[in-house]
């Protein structure tokens, strides 16, 4: 138990009942909050496992470890299988073994990273859209993700901060009323400097801001509750890009020790989860994207690649300093790399990072196509220093 | 004023009432080039001369005129612009409200007339304008 | 004394003159008309000539905030008013009958105005209708303006810090693409 509790997996569902797929989430949400479990439950194929039925055709990947659901009268074949009823006992067992495999399978360093969908880039809706259509992305997350197993501390004593779980569309939205909060280790003390007045966000909001990612990366049509301290804190309607939170965001406990998200796929027509027009879920993905990751790059950020700004992002809905807004200027208008940003906006590389972190969560970069285009060099110094309108006019108005 | 009314450009009673001052104020004084009534908001409720496209492009500037003129007034305080003359090589434009009306009357004189005497025109057309209003209001 | 004359444009009753308002730090000046046109706007006036309001930074810089008519009629206030502008912010009312076409028409009357200096889009009245979202209105400019890159916000133009946003937003916009301008012609 002590070695499974160190790594975090993915697991996709697929091609499994509504009844199947809540039943294996709610077993693992339970085990998660009384033993542990490291399982991530997502709604896709690309996942680090996948339990898919066991008369379907199905090729996985080399990397992925496929557990085959025997349904009543079948035979098990070779590998990996779990048959119905699926009972709590049987799917921790095979589980722990499909860990066991990964973590052979895997190269030391990137034991543990979390895979999710990543490479359906074509059908991708307003998300990190790029400009060029055919590209070698790959699968999961792999090494970039590195910080998230090896570097950050956070994680290490909580990796289970998050139960993400997507059924299928015809799963009960009741499903939605009993979400199961995982037990998570007290935060650590922040090891960087505090961002803003907030401080630091829990590493459990890491987990929240991937799985949000993936949710949007799927473009499926999906709600979402994320609970905090066991309590309903924030409901997203991705259909309608709005969510409602019971306290203003600002208040929601960033570094609280019961954190979890809860995610079901939804038919379009069914009515929103949220009052609407509620609020812009930029809102929230600004929050969260912001103060994530501890100011490190986002896992499914690359530094090699560089961004830019496909829509100016709503600053008048966003709680936003001044100095965001030329942030915006600069990589609005050319593609920049982190450390590019922040020379050009005249702000630290991890300000810089976070703003990338959040700007791509909302979805709201495209990637440079042309990855040997040199670089835009700013030769001036920032308009702060040369005494530009902006500002002279910030001093002004006090800002 | 009362809202619920249709709006002098619409109004087929003031469109006649303006279009018999017009031709009165024609009579009256030959070097008049053209005319037009025009709401405050620069729609064109009449005109005298001209053709519809000229006619309605001065409504238009008449009522961006008279605007700035009230504008310039009001910003020196001294009283309503009660007229607004512009003196060209070869003619002039005097523009002046409709007493009570949201309404102004602008006229384009050649340069063979008198300020003096177009001015005084001017204000008669505007004061029997309103005074034909209130009549059919009556 | 540098001068900044920053236009105000978009369609009748998008909020230019409140906007001003809003902004400015000296009593404005307005031209307002008792409205005859209530189909389009209903509200009492409307702007016939133009708004006037400033902002001084400093005793060097005087930032001049001119709002033109929405009603085309005044369009020859459109181009007297363009001539000395370096930057536009152009405002939308959300509730207009076709929203993202009025976009459309005022960006092809003023999206030259980019070139002078830069654009920002500001979508008022959108508590009043909700659609079409802030997306759409992205999606038209990048059609109508293709490769250039204008900030699009939903604001209330009675709101002041709001209007700063969108104002600020601007100038930084401008100032940034003239920073790239410069060092991209002292790189060749
Ligand atoms: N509810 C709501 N009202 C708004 C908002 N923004 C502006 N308004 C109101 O909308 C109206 C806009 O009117 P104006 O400022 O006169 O509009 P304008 O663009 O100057 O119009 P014209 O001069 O006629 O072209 C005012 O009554 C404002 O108070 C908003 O975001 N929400
Ligand atoms: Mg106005």
């Amino acid at each position: 138990m002590v070695s499974m509790t160190k790594a975090r997996h993915s697991l996709g569902l697929v091609g499994l009942s509504p009844i199947e797929c809540a039943k294996i989430a709610t077993f693992i949400e339970s085990e998660a909050e009384a033993a542990g479990c490291p399982w991530l439950v997502l709604h896709s194929d690309s996942c680090d496992a996948l339990i898919v039925p066991a008369d379907v055709e199905f090729s996985a990947d080399p990397y992925q470890v496929l557990i085959r659901l025997v349904r009543f009268g079948g035979t098990p074949g070779e590998g990996l299988s779990i048959t119905t009823p699926i009972s709590a006992r049987e799917l921790m067992d095979v589980l722990k073994q499909a860990q066991e495999l990964l973590g052979r399978q895997q190269k030391p360093a990137a034991t543990g990273s979390l895979r999710v969908k990543m490479e359906d880039w074509g059908g991708m809706p307003a998300n990190d859209r790029h400009d060029v259509p055919a590209r070698d992305i790959p699968a999961g997350f792999g090494t970039t993700a590195r910080h998230m197993t090896d570097g950050s501390a956070a994680l290490k004593t909580d990796p289970y901060a998050v139960a993400a779980q997507i059924t299928h569309p015809h799963a009960q939205p009741s499903a939605m009323a009993t979400p199961q909060p995982v037990q998570q280790m007290p935060p650590q003390p922040a090891a960087h400097a505090g961002y803003g007045e907030a401080g630091e966000f829990s590493a459990a909001w890491d987990q929240i801001a991937v799985a949000l990612y993936s949710i949007v990366q799927n473009s499926a049509p999906a709600v979402a509750e994320i609970r905090v301290e066991n309590l309903d804190m924030i409901r997203i309607d991705f259909r309608f890009r709005a969510y409602n939170s019971r306290i203003p965001l600002e208040q929601v406990n960033t570094h609280g020790h019961r954190i979890a998200i809860r995610s079901t796929l939804v038919e379009a027509y069914r009515p929103p989860i949220v009052n609407l027009p509620g609020e812009s879920l930029d809102k929230l993905f600004w929050f969260i994207g912001s103060q994530a990751f501890h100011g490190m790059a986002a896992p499914w950020l690359k530094p090699e690649e560089r961004y830019r700004l496909r829509r100016w992002p709503n600053f008048t809905e966003l709680n936003h300093a001044v100095a965001d807004m030329r942030t915006a200027a600069a990589i609005g208008n050319c593609y920049l790399n982190a450390a590019e940003l922040s020379s050009a906006a005249g702000i630290t590389p991890e300000a810089a990072t976070r703003t990338l972190n959040a700007y791509s969560l909302m979805g709201l970069l495209e990637i440079q196509a042309n990855r040997s285009a040199p670089p835009v060099v700013f030769t001036p110094p920032p308009p702060e220093k040369s005494g530009g309108l902006f500002s002279k006019l910030r001093t002004k108005l006090g800002l | 004023m009362n809202n619920a009314a249709p709006s002098a450009h619409k109004d087929p009673h003031i469109i006649a009432c303006a279009g018999e001052v017009l031709e009165g104020l024609n009579e009256f004084c030959r070097s008049l080039r053209y005319a037009t009534f025009l709401t405050d908001d620069g729609f064109e409720v009449a005109s005298f001369g001209g053709d519809d496209k000229q006619n309605r492009r001065v409504a238009s500037m008449a009522s961006s005129m008279q605007a700035l003129g009230d504008a310039v007034a009001k910003d020196l305080r001294i009283g309503a612009a009660e007229y607004i003359i512009i003196a060209a090589e070869t003619g002039y434009v005097i523009q002046m409200r409709v007493p009570d009306q949201l309404m102004v009357l602008a006229a384009h004189f050649d340069a063979a007339e008198t300020v003096g005497k177009a001015l005084s025109v001017v204000r008669l057309a505007a004061s029997n304008m309103c005074a034909m209003i209130r009549r059919e209001a009556a | 004394m540098a001068e900044h004359v920053i236009l105000f444009a978009g369609p009748m009753g998008a909020g230019k003159t409140t906007a001003i308002e809003s902004l400015s730090e000296i009593e404005t000046i307005r031209t307002e008309a008792n409205n005859t046109d209530r189909e389009t706007a209903d509200k009492d006036t409307t702007t016939v000539a133009l708004d006037y309001g400033e902002i001084t930074v400093g005793d060097e810089d005087k930032v001049r905030l001119y709002g033109v008519p929405g009603q085309r009629r005044f369009n020859f206030m459109w181009t007297i008013l363009k001539e000395r502008a370096v930057g536009l912010v152009l405002l939308v009312n959300n509730d207009a009958a076709d929203p993202i076409q009025e976009l459309a028409d005022f960006l092809d009357e003023f999206g030259d105005l980019h070139e002078k200096g830069g654009v920002v889009v500001c979508v008022t009245r959108s508590d009043v209708a909700t659609s079409p979202h802030i997306d759409q209105y992205a999606e038209k400019i990048r059609e109508v303006l293709p490769g250039r890159m204008i900030p699009v916000f939903t604001a209330d133009a009675r709101n002041t810090d709001q209007m700063r946003t969108c104002l600020m937003s601007l100038i930084a916009n401008i100032e940034m693409t003239a920073m790239i301008a410069a060092s991209q012609e002292r790189a060749a």
